[in-house]
């Protein structure tokens, strides 16, 4: 793969760009590299296949699914080729964190937890939808929380 | 919104993708032997300093020592059980692990007296000596269950910036 790098005076923000014909390992590597610098997460529509960059910020809750990792927003939903723990490596520092072996959720659009009698934690989001806190995770889940309060603090 | 985090060293899973623990100790591979070294030595310095107190002298203490190790060692096995019972209601796992944990105490005993003398109320002292701390236990983790998810609420609204009072209801 070739590599041109140009200074260029006067620009407003500086930008990157990948020109490629055909998806090799190369430019695959460099495309997940590129997007890892922008933050941002591709995501894939399974019905059209059209793709989107979508937001952290964006996300709901993340599931791991026959492993496939799906991005859940508030209406929408969308494959990545991410896996929950290389989500993680890159924004646990933006509110995510994992509830289960196979979901990781932003504490951002939570609106709050119920104990249940049965001592599972109920995670209520903002949108209504209900998900579970897995035993094994909740001390994780509320260690989290204390780290990102102390951050904040 | 999030650029306060932009620094966040702590990670909420083991390089292993074990969840970390946080207030409760929870059993693992790493930290099994040293629980039951922390559950025997409870268990022989409290019947130790009972004895004190009551004056009371065992025949065969050597014996029963013994079998409290090994009763320690069930124990922090069954509830080390944990991991492979997690879509199990946690009422039935703790009931569950509580019935297997006596069944086996009392069947070593049992086994015990095919060898040597069990006194009469052995089986009793044995079934009081298991349940008494494991309902002890189960009750103050089910106390520490509800307190921590209300500090977890107060928490997340903390971080989220809004007004926790409708939470403490």
């Amino acid at each position: 793969m070739k590599v041109n790098i140009y200074k260029k005076v006067g620009l407003n923000e500086n930008y990157i760009s990948l020109y490629y014909d055909k998806t090799d390992e190369e430019t695959e590597i460099a495309k997940n590299f590129l997007l890892s610098c922008q933050k941002k997460i591709l995501g894939q529509d399974q019905n059209s296949e059209k793709e989107r960059f979508i937001l952290p910020g964006e996300i709901l809750y993340l599931e791991t699914v026959d492993r496939k990792c799906f991005l859940y927003l508030k209406d929408t939903e969308w494959q990545t080729d991410t896996t929950l723990q290389g989500f993680l490596d890159r924004f646990e520092n933006q509110g995510f964190v994992r509830i289960s072996k196979s979901m990781v959720v932003n504490i951002f659009h939570i609106r709050e937890l119920k104990a249940e009698a049965n001592m599972r934690v109920n995670v209520i989001l903002k949108n209504g939808e209900v998900l579970t806190v897995n035993r094994s995770y909740r001390n994780a889940f509320y260690t989290y929380l204390k780290h990102l309060k102390k951050k904040e603090d | 919104m999030h650029s306060i985090f932009k620094v966040f060293p702590q990670h909420t899973t083991e390089p292993d993708g074990n969840p970390l623990s946080g207030g409760f100790i929870m059993i693992t591979k790493k930290n099994f032997f040293p629980t039951i070294c922390v559950v025997y030595a409870i268990l022989v310095l409290t019947k130790l300093i009972l004895e004190a107190a009551m004056g009371y002298s065992d025949t065969q203490y050597t014996q029963n020592l013994l079998f409290m190790f090994a009763t320690s060692v069930a124990a922090v096995f069954i509830l080390s059980l944990h991991s492979f019972l997690q879509n199990v209601p946690l009422l039935f796992v703790i009931i569950g692990q509580y019935l297997l944990l006596i069944a086996l105490v009392e069947g070593g005993l049992l086994l015990i007296g095919l060898f040597s003398s069990v006194s009469s109320d052995g089986y009793l002292e044995m079934f009081l000596s298991v349940s008494i701390p494991y309902g002890i236990g189960a009750t103050i983790y089910y106390i520490e269950y509800f307190r921590q998810v209300k500090k977890m609420n107060a928490l997340l609204q903390e971080i989220q910036g809004r007004d926790t009072s409708h939470l403490s209801e």
